[in-house]
């Protein structure tokens, strides 16, 4: 006992040699990998997300002003646009990302919209800033710029011209992209600022950077898989197909931005920047750590793997998904099955390799 | 040889001073007590007993159901109480008691909490109720002269010794296996996070680190019940002991047990030492030393062997697991009650199904809609559990109106650094299978483990 604490004493007062590389279990630079994350992944993502939804603003503002097909047209473009950059940042929900506490991404992105509270919002002329998240986002947007099925453009224009309520619609919907364009700038504003307290706080217990991205991943794939397909594809209620309930449904390019997502997250999992540079991500520490060291694949390969299968069978699925939902359901399944492989890689053994506790609740181990 | 029998017979038999019983009493109560108070105060009472919907139960004991509405804080705050009054020794037989009992009843209710600490706390405080720990420089005595006794049988305490030894000689013949000894696993692994510590943090990164941890781990598990049973080496390894339980302290969160054995491996000191100090106590307290009457109750020698049948069994239990077949680690048969702490790294997925086999529907079923996460996370790796799920989902599903649910499910569990592997038969009903002490032989074997 004297002896091995002699030993530990040891080896503690020679930190600062180092030690020959098959002597070490894994070196690796975290705060590299997170500075590469908020420089070239995380702050980008945010600006183009403030970039494209000022523009769906400027642009919803002159729909507005003369509602047109034309300016129609333009608008819509523009909120393909901010949805898209979206996609790539809803994995972000810490730090400046989260708004008084709760996620950005809830009056960003809760699907599917309730059109009956829109409506009645519209006709009460109630402030988005009062009305509920099922009411409010990208989700309220997409219905109110597409309308329902069948709407000819010229429908929808009528809708801000000649209606009864135009002009409240009008103002609803400025409101709205208002209140993401506000939300946006907010949070990059934030990063610049927060980068530093990201960027210094290493380790992986509970509340470091580590532990934070790796749950929002897994939180966000999660919402992926479960909110974009296993809802809509009847997972959680028998096996009856919900086409109504697919992301971006009046707008029908749920499979577009699922694989956004999806393309956002594997590039994170690799540590790639928004400008195509490829630096420290998880990845590269999962294959530091040579986690499964002994088995047929490591398990960092084998989750950069599976991130592919998973972006090519979402590649398969045409859109407007809720028709193929109905037409060629297997083919959307079969990407729910990929993902469906990636979650014990992801939840439990990266995180398991990591020292990362996932939905973290505090109690007591032996 | 009959005469090294008689020798230790006549040893166990022998008088000595019952102030060690004071010493533990005393610091045991205030333990319990501040263990009850930290349960409470960090919100775990609502947490693992009054939120959860369901409770993993323990087999035979699905009896025993948490207390509806605001009961289970009663329980808390009677069990804090109880341990105030054991540290005073006020009515200490039932005090005593009524602690083993509100504390066991808390850990029979749900599975996904058993910790060895837990389990070893429920056994430590039923021996200290058989015992007289209150019959001296206690508010009975104070109370009722005539109850005070000075002298106890040595087995008394050399029970309690022998108890508390075992905790970690079990855990030290745990480690003996190839994962912890020859990859230094799961330590490496649990080192990743104190890698980018100020200074020592590259220590943790060598292999070098991670081996001298596991060995000195066996070596310290295994050798100090011995060292501390020896008078010359008792000074050293007391000091270990406190290095060992500070230093893991810091390192794993394992809430009160490393003080809590600091504290009691205190028994281990001389029997005048605790004199010593239960007179000093005495003194201060302005207590009447006893005068030299001796405990000594009619069934003195029925406890004496109930207690070597205790530690008897307590030896068996952890070898119950030679009588199953497949790695335990993996099938985790006869795992529990024996001593195995921070002793692997698991981490599991569970994608249950339920089906209906009259109309075909099928149902993905979300974890989190019936489970806490250390619920979920307790019940994905444990086969048992799994069972207890299923059962679960069955009903649920029963009472929505699926007549005869089929319940599978996809497991997947990696083990000590190394891939995750499918764990159980996917094809399985889990309703249709009941849980026993026989083989799960439903489990896909890990052949070259």
């Amino acid at each position: 006992m004297r002896k091995f604490l002699f030993i530990i004493t040891i080896a503690l007062v020679f930190v600062s040699c180092n030690a020959p590389d098959d002597m070490v279990h894994c070196d690796f630079d975290q705060q590299a990998m997170l500075t590469n994350y908020a420089d070239n992944v995380i702050v980008p993502r945010f600006n183009d997300l403030q970039v494209g939804v000022t523009l769906m603003d400027g642009a919803v503002q002159a729909f507005c002003a003369t509602p047109t097909t034309s300016m129609l047209m333009e608008a819509r473009i523009s909120f393909w646009a901010a949805y898209e950059a979206y996609q790539k940042c809803s994995p972000f929900s810490f730090g400046p990302g989260l708004i008084n506490g709760v996620s950005f991404r809830e009056r960003f992105n809760t699907f599917p919209t309730n059109t009956t509270t829109i409506e009645s919002n519209v006709s009460n002329a109630t402030m988005v800033s009062a009305a509920p998240k099922s009411s409010v986002g990208f989700p309220a947007i997409d219905y109110l710029l597409f309308g329902t099925q069948g709407m000819t453009e010229e429908d929808v224009v009528a809708l801000y011209t000649t209606d009864v309520n135009a002009s409240a619609r009008r103002a609803y919907l400025l409101q709205l992209t208002a209140e993401l364009k506000q939300t946006a700038q907010g949070i990059h504003n934030g990063w610049s600022t927060y980068q530093n307290t990201f960027t210094a706080n290493v380790g992986t217990a509970d509340g470091t950077a580590i532990s934070m991205l790796v749950n929002e991943l897994n939180f966000d794939f999660e919402t992926l898989k479960n909110f974009k397909f296993k809802i809509p594809l009847g997972k959680y209620n028998g096996g009856t197909v919900i086409p109504e309930s697919v992301e971006a449904f009046y707008a029908g390019g749920s499979a577009r931005l699922a694989l956004d997502q999806a393309n956002g997250l594997r590039n994170i999992y690799l540590g790639m920047g928004e400008n195509g540079s490829d630096d420290l991500g998880l990845y590269d520490y999962l294959v530091c750590l040579k986690t499964g060291e002994g088995d047929d694949q490591l398990l960092a390969d084998a989750m950069a793997d599976q991130f592919t299968a998973i972006i090519n069978a979402l590649e398969n699925i045409p859109d407007p998904m809720s028709e193929t939902l109905v037409s060629n359901k297997p083919i959307v399944d079969d990407a729910y099955l990929q993902m469906q492989m990636l979650t014990p890689m992801m939840k439990s053994e990266m995180s398991s390799a990591l020292g990362v506790q996932i939905n973290y609740q505090d109690n007591d181990g032996d | 040889m009959s005469d090294v029998l008689a020798n230790i017979r006549s040893r166990l038999a022998e008088e000595v001073s019952i102030a060690p019983l004071v010493t533990v009493r005393i610091l045991f109560g205030f333990m319990m007590f501040a263990g009850a108070l930290r349960f409470m105060l960090k919100g775990w009472v609502e947490q693992l007993y009054i939120e959860p919907r369901y409770f993993f139960t323990f087999y035979g004991f699905d009896w025993v159901q948490p207390l509806a509405g605001n009961g289970m804080w009663f329980v808390f705050i009677a069990m804090a109480i109880m341990a105030l009054f054991i540290a005073i020794g006020l009515f200490f037989r039932f005090s005593s008691i009524a602690f083993f009992l509100l504390f066991t009843y808390v850990e029979l209710l749900d599975v996904s909490n058993y910790l060895n600490h837990y389990y070893f706390i429920s056994i430590f405080s039923l021996l200290m109720a058989l015992m007289p720990a209150g019959r001296r420089f206690s508010v009975d005595v104070a109370l009722r002269p005539q109850m005070a006794r000075s002298s106890i049988p040595f087995w008394t305490i050399g029970a309690l010794r022998v108890q508390l030894g075992m905790v970690y000689f079990f855990a030290g013949v745990a480690k003996l296996n190839a994962d912890w000894l020859f990859r230094a696993q799961p330590l490496q692994t649990w080192f990743v996070p104190f890698t980018q510590l100020p200074t020592i943090g590259k220590a943790f990164e060598w292999k070098l680190t991670a081996f001298l941890f596991s060995w000195g781990g066996a070596i310290y598990d295994l050798s100090i019940p011995f060292l501390l049973a020896f008078r010359k080496t008792l000074p050293f390894a007391y000091l270990a002991v406190v290095g060992f339980h500070v230093i893991t302290g810091f390192m794993f969160p394992i809430g009160m047990f490393p003080w809590v054995m600091i504290v009691l491996t205190w028994l281990f000191f001389p029997i005048d030492v605790h004199e010593k100090i239960v007179s000093r106590l005495e003194r201060l307290f302005k207590f009447r030393s006893p005068v030299s009457v001796s405990w000594n109750p009619k069934l003195t020698n029925f406890l004496a062997y109930c207690l070597a049948v205790h530690l008897l069994i307590q030896m068996i239990l952890p070898f119950r697991y030679l009588l199953y077949p497949g790695h335990l680690f993996w099938t985790e048969q006869g795992f529990r009650f024996s001593w195995r702490v921070m002793l692997m790294e698991k981490a599991a997925s569970a994608q249950f199904y339920v089906s209906d086999p009259e109309t075909g529907r099928v149902w993905d079923i979300h974890n989190p809609h019936y489970l806490t996460p250390v619920q979920e996370k307790q019940m994905s790796s444990q086969p048992d559990l799994l069972l207890q799920y299923a059962s679960i989902l069955e009903n649920e599903f029963r009472s929505i109106g699926v007549m005869d649910p089929v319940v599978t499910a996809d497991v997947f569990v990696a083990l000590n650094g190394r891939r995750s592997r499918r764990y159980i038969d996917n094809k399985l009903d889990l309703s249709e299978v009941n849980d026993g002490f026989a083989h799960k032989d439903w489990i896909i074997d890990y052949e070259d483990l």
